[in-house]
């Protein structure tokens, strides 16, 4: 078996248990059922890009989308707790090179985005209107991966320079929240949008992941979308190649 | 043939002070070698070059025969490493940190469960088997890491103070294998400061201190170059702190153990006998102090050991 299957598979097994795989996914849906249906009961149908839609609707490829951030700051807790409990250490005096270990980091946490994106759409699916075809859910498909790249990178850095618990919780927490609400998870992007807040959604690579799975979800996907692919790949590989540089400058037996 | 050839070995966390300051040695294929230094001598720091986890910052290292800054996924592949930092997965269970260990190291299946049962009965593990590793005891964790690395074969094991926490029996267990696998051609590096442990496991020691190595050879060799010399341990029942003090200042060579405590014989190793113990007796009549405890031995490695370390205590 190829050591990259290996580590992930390693990862997968001792880092979700059950309590883990339970936030991950009931926090989610937390959002999607209250805020899509409450808000929904204020706001009814509103116009996006020409059609009418519901809120509930206009928000499941949202929180879709936000499973990216679930993933990858799962990322970051992989790699702090195998640091903390020793086995990152144990892992590099064996037959894996470091850029392998935060490979397999990633593509495990693809797995979990994957996971965790499927439940939210068979949770929707009776209360919005889904109007994706095979190639949307091929984009929905790359969005998630360079997103989960990009926000797993960012959260790698943190976990490979981060000694507390405390702070990277912290940081983690404060990281989700803007990044959520500064994105077009919730609300969409459009001239009337305060001006500080539209350049922070353009800022944010959240916003072209949702808006991105969204145009797949209503099938609605333009030239516009393939070119957020474009800046998606460049944010990933700028963070990947960051996290690399994080990940070298790793000081052994940091244990807390 | 050499196992592992260390040349002018160099290590700077900082880039400007030598935690390892110009080593040179060779451990033989077969060969238990035990690395013994104080704490922050700088053995883990040799075993950290030695298993690729940090790069020389000068000189040359070979381990089976491939240089450390060009082979270390190869070698890598041929070494067991137990580090002297703790490792395990905590959320698994003892049997699932196992398997999950077998895996990574792609062993198949069914031999890695075969291993496994073994390991467990050998080292008496089965009472814990399904209990998670956050829940055992550290002498259990230790023991669990120590096994797991077991699992494959390794032609060269590198064994960071392997037994601290472990209770007499599941020491001696383990040493015990430890021997059977040199037997069978595993080389070993072993650090310890358990002395003791060195006598009975090792062919040869090399003694660290400050980074530096004073002396490598055999355990024999090392106890018969100090043959002149004799260890004596004395108790007093006032001020024995002084009484080091007088030592240190008359004493021609030799050395008084700095750890002393008040509850514990000073420890003087000379090859002075009859003027160590006239300053001994001055210093009871003078004081109007009591012998408590007298004891002149041979040198054991545990004295080479006070010796060596003692001897550049202040460098
Ligand atoms: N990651 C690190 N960064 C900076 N300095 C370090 C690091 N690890 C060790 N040192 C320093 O290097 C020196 C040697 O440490 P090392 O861990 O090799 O000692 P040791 O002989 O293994 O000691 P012990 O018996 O306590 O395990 C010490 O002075 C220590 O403070
Ligand atoms: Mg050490």
């Amino acid at each position: 078996m190829n050591s990259i299957i290996r580590l992930t598979y390693r990862i997968i097994r001792s880092a979700l248990d059950i309590n883990t795989i339970s936030f991950l996914i009931l926090l989610p849906v937390g959002y999607l059922l209250i805020m899509g249906l409450m808000m929904g009961s204020i706001i009814h149908t509103f116009n996006y890009g020409g059609t009418n839609l519901s809120y509930v609707t206009f928000i499941a490829p949202g929180v879709v989308a936000d499973q990216i951030l679930m993933g990858g700051s799962m990322a970051g807790w992989v790699l702090w707790s195998d640091k903390r409990t020793g086995m990152l250490e144990q892992i590099f005096s064996m037959p894996f090179s470091r850029f392998e270990y935060q490979l397999s980091n990633l593509l495990a946490m693809i797995l979990v985005t994957f996971g965790g994106a499927l439940i939210m759409i068979l949770v929707a699916i009776p209360f919005i209107s889904l109007k994706i075809t095979l190639f949307g859910f091929l984009l929905v498909f790359i969005f998630l991966v360079l997103g989960t790249l990009t926000f797993g990178s960012i959260m790698l850095a943190l976990g490979a320079t981060v000694r507390s618990n405390q702070v990277f919780n912290v940081i983690s927490n404060v990281m989700f929240f803007v990044v959520t609400f500064t994105s077009s998870v919730f609300y969409p992007i459009t001239s009337q949008t305060p001006g500080a807040l539209a350049t922070a959604a353009k800022l944010n690579p959240l916003t072209y992941v949702v808006d991105g799975i969204r145009s797949a979800f209503l099938n609605t996907t333009t030239a516009v979308d393939i070119y957020y692919i474009f800046i998606l790949i460049i944010t990933s590989a700028v963070f990947m190649e960051i996290a690399s540089y994080t990940y070298k400058r790793i000081k052994l037996s940091a244990t807390v | 043939m050499n196992s592992i050839e260390v040349r002018n070995l160099r290590v700077s966390y900082d880039g400007k002070k030598y935690v390892v300051d110009d080593l040179n040695f060779e451990v033989k294929e077969g060969e238990i070698f035990g690395f013994l230094g104080p704490n922050g001598a700088g053995k883990t720091t040799t075993i950290r070059v030695l298993t690729t986890l940090i790069r020389p910052t000068g000189g040359t290292v070979n381990v089976l025969g491939m240089d450390v800054t060009k082979y270390g996924l190869e070698i890598r592949k041929k070494i067991g490493v137990i580090l002297q930092q703790p490792s395990y997965e905590w959320n698994l269970t003892v049997e699932n940190n196992m398997l999950i260990y077998g895996t990574l190291w792609n062993i198949p299946r069914v031999e890695v469960k075969k291993k496994m049962e073994e390991l467990i009965s050998k080292f008496d593990l089965s009472e814990i088997r399904k209990t998670m590793a956050a829940d055992i005891s550290i002498g259990q964790r230790r023991r669990l890491q120590l096994v797991r690395e077991l699992m494959h074969d390794s032609k060269l094991l590198f064994l960071d103070e392997p037994t601290i926490g472990l209770d007499p029996i599941a020491r001696r267990s383990l040493l015990s294998y430890f021997k059977s696998l040199a037997k069978e051609g595993t080389t070993v590096f072993f650090t310890t400061h358990n002395l003791e442990e060195a006598d009975f496991l090792c062919d040869r020691v090399g003694i660290i201190n400050h980074g530096k190595l004073y002396a490598v050879d055999s355990v024999e060799n090392l106890k018969a170059s100090y043959e002149g010399e004799r260890t004596i341990e004395v108790m007093v029942d006032k001020d024995p702190i002084k009484l080091v003090e007088k030592l240190k200042q008359k004493m021609d060579g030799g050395v008084v153990d700095p750890s002393t405590s008040l509850d514990r014989p000073i420890k003087i190793v000379t090859n002075k006998v009859p003027e160590t113990m006239e300053i001994i007796n001055d210093y009871i009549r003078q004081e109007t102090s009591s012998l408590l405890w007298l004891n002149v031995k041979k040198t054991e490695l545990e004295d080479v050991f006070f010796k060596v370390v003692g001897e550049h205590h202040n460098e």
